[in-house]
């Protein structure tokens, strides 16, 4: 629509941005996944047979891959629902890594030599997809789930004592946030044309997880604005050459000194609804 | 019970506070456009754009760093000798800092905003997974000095093109005749999973090889993320076979030799044309010693040509000219010789046209570069090139021609 | 089964497992007392292999020295660390100290590319020429030399933890870092301390280490992490002796998938194991001692 290259970058923006929803959904309700790679890779893998190997066209596949990832997300969710912060960094981490390691000795799946041939992946696909999830977060932000999220994530103790079902919250963050990872992961695999096991490993977990602290954990939208703007970045610092890596390492270190909320935390979202709030009303609605 | 606000928020804003927010995200919109604005060739363009995309990180970036550093080199001997039909080439470069997810972008951004005529590059095969099919795509030639793996091309024609042989066809004839000379009977396959190049090789070509021979061969695997291969090392000593084929990267069989040596294995050590360069002597040092692969550049080559442009780009560099540096410093030649005979004519209006002549010029192409004599298949866009041993001699490749390059 | 070689394997396999073992080591004493997951540890044993590569073969040093320099340069690492990501990253965030030393690590990791290449670089084993041979079995004097100094450093370490003052006072503040000030604990100077304890163990461990692997790169530092974490995690995390025995069984574990089955399930059983790990015993064998957090 915009000329190929353009239209590359936007739809891999918008595909990062899947991806910081995906990993939002399960972070907001205090669940820190560090191995969402191994969902993405479900989701790509999955849709990538269905349409190499049965003739299905990309939105069904696409849908049945994140399916798939849904499911292992819940399946996942369950026993590590329980563990504390650092338990469930590394259990997650390992679960990225298993699924990378076992998907490199199925033959059937290529193996290390990966699958190729998938195609299709058109601008609207993405941003269509990306405003169904936009629109979708944003209902369940304002609602009674919306705010049992928060409650779990701030104090789960307090919640389950409120009435809430922290157990149907926490593994429903888990297998909606893998669903929404693994539909970013088939959009991915029909991208690139080519996935091998290796796109999946710790090295992309760690970059979703970057598009969330980076854009910001206040809000839905946070990890999407970090997703592209790390997205938009690289294309811009192009001139820099070979100390690109330095800057990215760098970022990471300034990022978690000066800044480690995001670009979009609450204060920042406070000035922003009190700038567009009509000028005599103070300020209402519901505080989070 | 917690109350939730179900009022939805009234947006007005005065004038200029509206007036504001415009001019913000107008800015905020306009610098990301800045560095996407297309160049535009002047109307009378005396450039020839050639695009390179490769990485001086990851596991690659020495040899990375090499292959920039020829197709510099060239483009700088071309335009000192005047440049093609007179006009001078100008690189545009990227780095794609290891990254296979960047490598499609930057071929778009080469192909549709740089206007470039001709990409060289990728490097490995993962780049070029990713990235032939989107050349082939837009329809702009690509070339790359790399990615050994097998059946990548095939989906990518006619726009993509490797000046690298694959192994199955630099190897066969070689590995043939050291089995003979040598009376091998047994050989174990040491091979690394992990990478898909090797997995081909230890998994299909080294077995029909060996069976078509009648030679005994049994397998060891190891995966090069996991850098320790003692364990497999002692389980072929148990084998005690007379060869070990290394089929991995040249990084790789050199740790797997100094290993095997370690634990007192003293078999022939053979490898496919993979193997061939500095980093398995150098890495190897004297537990490579001895060993033979097939040869896939003969920096000895005693053709004038070929010493001519050695010396000449040995002493620019002050090092050994290696494979990569050679490969690529001979892409941009024969990229010269395409646009040469094709009658390009750089202009704006004819970049499609002209990204079709040097396309239809690079099929079936000869070329004396550096890198020796070579030939492009304008059937598959993979390379002929002569077939040669090399055997690791007092520390150096000796390099010795076994078969002309096909279709002489 | 071949009697020699299975004995070569387990040998192999104590080898491999002892510098797991190590790097588990570094990996939980820092997560223990400081709740830092140290994603850099890889990285900085990645710089201490460095350092001995240098020191032997540039700088022609002894292998005693080779380990002080080593030892050094994993301590400067760890300070590195400390400083970046303890004292000045913000800690209101309980991820940033552990996403800021992704960041180091990757620094470390692009700068050891650029100032020594990406080729596989032998690391020269002066002990290689020694080799005792029982039967079949032959065992370099540096493989000696790998489980000799591990257990001579789990000596050392459980005598620093029991017997010595700031021992004491890196349990306290694994303990409880409140309880400990109050008990009249210096908290700044012991987290210090402990990081640069764990740079040291680190350095130890990357000359070990570099005599396992034959060769190195600057890219050995994720498995090398990767593997440590699933030591620590069948041990126990927070736990040190834990840790090191966890870290054989990994080493024995890979070493047997690989000896006796297929490198392409390497991966998978020592991952697979892990996850077994954490969902049936996750305090691993030996219990864990971090502490607990909501």
């Amino acid at each position: 629509m915009f000329g190929a290259y353009i239209d590359g970058v936007v739809i891999a923006a918008g595909i990062n941005a899947l991806l910081g929803l995906g990993l939002y959904v399960t972070v907001s309700t205090g669940q820190f996944s560090v191995g969402h790679g191994g969902f993405m890779a479900i989701g790509a893998y999955v849709a990538s047979i269905l349409t190499l190997k049965f003739g299905f066209s990309l939105v069904p596949a696409m849908l049945v891959g994140g399916g798939c990832a849904f499911v292992v997300g819940a399946l996942i969710g369950l026993p590590v629902m329980r563990f504390d912060m650092i338990y469930l960094a590394m259990a997650t981490l390992g679960f990225g890594e298993i699924v990378r390691s076992v998907l490199s000795t199925i033959d059937y799946v290529g193996g290390v030599n990966g699958l190729r041939g998938m195609s299709g992946v058109t601008i609207w696909h993405v941003l269509v997809t990306l405003a169904i999830v936009l629109v979708l977060a944003w209902l369940h932000d304002r609602s009674r789930m919306g705010i049992a999220y928060s409650a779990v994530r701030q104090d789960p103790d307090a919640a389950l004592a409120m009435g809430i079902d922290v157990r149907r919250v926490k593994v429903g963050a888990f297998a909606i946030g893998a669903g929404i990872t693994g539909v970013a992961g088939a959009l991915y695999a029909h991208h690139m044309l080519f996935i091998d096991p290796e796109a999946f490993g710790f090295p992309m977990s760690i970059a979703i997880v970057l598009f969330v602290i980076f854009g910001g954990l206040g809000v839905f939208w946070g990890p999407v604005l970090g997703a592209i703007a790390l997205t938009v970045l690289p294309e811009m610092l192009h001139f820099i050459k070979e100390w690109y890596l330095f800057l990215y390492g760098a970022i990471y270190i300034v990022m978690m000194i000066w800044r480690p909320q995001g670009i979009v935390d609450r204060a920042m979202i406070r000035r922003l609804s009190q700038l567009l709030r009509p000028r005599s009303a103070p300020a209402a609605g519901a505080s989070r | 019970m917690l109350k939730v606000s179900t009022r939805p928020t009234r947006i007005k804003l005065c004038s200029t506070e509206r007036r504001r927010m415009l001019r913000a995200a107008s800015l905020l919109a306009a610098v990301p456009l800045l560095g996407l604005a297309p160049s535009i060739a002047t109307a009378e363009s005396k450039e020839i754009k050639i695009g390179v995309v490769l990485t001086v990180d990851g596991p690659w970036g020495s040899y990375g760093k090499k292959a920039f550093r020829g197709v510099r080199l060239a483009a700088e001997d071309v335009n000192k000798a005047g440049g093609v039909k007179g006009m001078m080439i100008k690189l545009v470069e990227y780095d794609n800092h290891a990254n296979v997810r960047e490598v499609p972008n930057i071929i778009r951004r080469l192909a549709t905003v740089d206007n470039v005529l001709a990409i060289i590059g990728p490097f490995t095969s993962g780049e070029g997974e990713v990235g032939f099919p989107v050349a082939n795509q837009l329809k702009i030639p690509i070339v790359a000095p790399a990615t050994a793996k097998g059946g990548i091309m095939k989906g990518n024609r006619p726009w993509a093109f490797r000046t690298v042989m694959p192994d199955d066809e630099n190897t066969a004839p070689v590995i043939r005749h050291v089995v003979k000379q040598r009376s091998i009977k047994s050989v174990v396959i040491f091979m690394d999973v992990k990478d898909a190049v090797s997995n081909y090789m230890g998994k299909v070509f080294w077995p029909s090889l060996f069976k078509g021979l009648g030679v005994k061969f049994e397998t060891v695997t190891f995966q090069s993320n996991a850098p320790s291969v003692a364990a497999q090392a002692s389980t072929v000593k148990s084998m005690a076979p007379d060869a070990v084929v290394l089929a991995s990267s040249p990084g790789d069989a050199a740790k797997v030799a100094i290993e095997l040596r370690r634990q007192g294995v003293t078999a022939q050590l053979l490898g496919s044309g993979g193997l061939f360069g500095e980093e398995f002597v150098k890495s190897g040092g004297p537990a490579v010693e001895g060993g033979i692969t097939a040869a896939q550049y003969w920096r000895e080559n005693p053709d004038l040509k070929v010493q001519t442009l050695v010396k000449s780009i040995e002493s620019r560099t002050g090092e050994k000219l290696v494979l990569h540096e050679a490969y690529s410093y001979d892409i941009v030649l024969a990229l010269r010789d395409a646009i040469a005979k094709s009658g390009v004519t750089g202009k704006a209006e004819d970049l499609e046209r002209d990204r079709e002549r040097i396309r239809g010029a690079l099929d079936g192409l000869e070329i004396t570069g550096a890198s020796g004599h070579h030939r492009l298949d304008p059937e598959t866009g993979e390379v002929f090139r002569p077939i040669m041993q090399a055997t690791v001699k007092g520390g150096e490749w000796t390099v010795e021609v076994i078969q002309a390059t096909k279709g002489n | 089964m071949d009697g020699a070689l299975l004995l070569q394997q387990i040998v192999n396999g104590l080898v491999l497992g002892s510098s797991y073992a190590l790097v588990a080591l570094g990996f939980t004493l820092v997560l223990g007392t400081l709740d830092l997951l140290n994603f850099a540890h890889g990285e900085t044993i990645m710089g201490g292999a460095f350092a001995a590569l240098v020191s032997m073969t540039v700088l022609d040093l002894p292998l005693a020295l080779t380990f002080v320099v080593a030892a050094a340069v994993g301590a400067v690492a760890a300070a590195v660390v400390y400083f970046i990501s303890i004292r000045y990253v913000n800690k209101t965030y309980w991820a940033a100290p552990a996403l800021s030393t992704v960041g180091i690590g990757l620094l470390l990791q692009t700068g050891a590319t650029r100032i020594f290449g990406t080729i596989q670089r032998e690391v020269p084993d002066p002990l290689r020429a020694s080799q005792v041979s029982l039967e079949e079995v032959s065992i370099s004097a540096s493989q000696i030399l790998i489980v000799a100094v591990t257990l001579v450093i789990m000596f050392a370490l459980h005598l620093l933890l029991v017997r010595t003052r700031i021992g004491k006072a890196i349990r306290a503040v694994a303990e409880s870092m409140t309880t400990a000030s109050l008990l009249g604990v210096n908290v700044e100077r012991t987290i210090a301390i402990t990081l640069i304890i764990s740079g040291i163990l680190a350095g130890i461990a990357a000359v070990l280490t570099s005599f396992a692997y034959t060769t190195i790169t600057p890219f050995i530092g994720l498995n090398l992490l990767l593997k440590g974490m699933t030591g620590m995690i069948i041990g126990g995390l927070g736990n040190v002796y834990g840790a090191m025995v966890g870290g054989i069984i990994v080493g024995l574990l890979e070493t047997f998938t690989v000896g006796y089955w297929s490198a392409t399930y390497q991966d998978v059983v020592v991952y697979g194991v892990m996850i077994a790990v954490l969902m049936f015993r996750p305090s691993g064998m030996f219990g864990a001692k971090i502490r607990k957090r909501a």
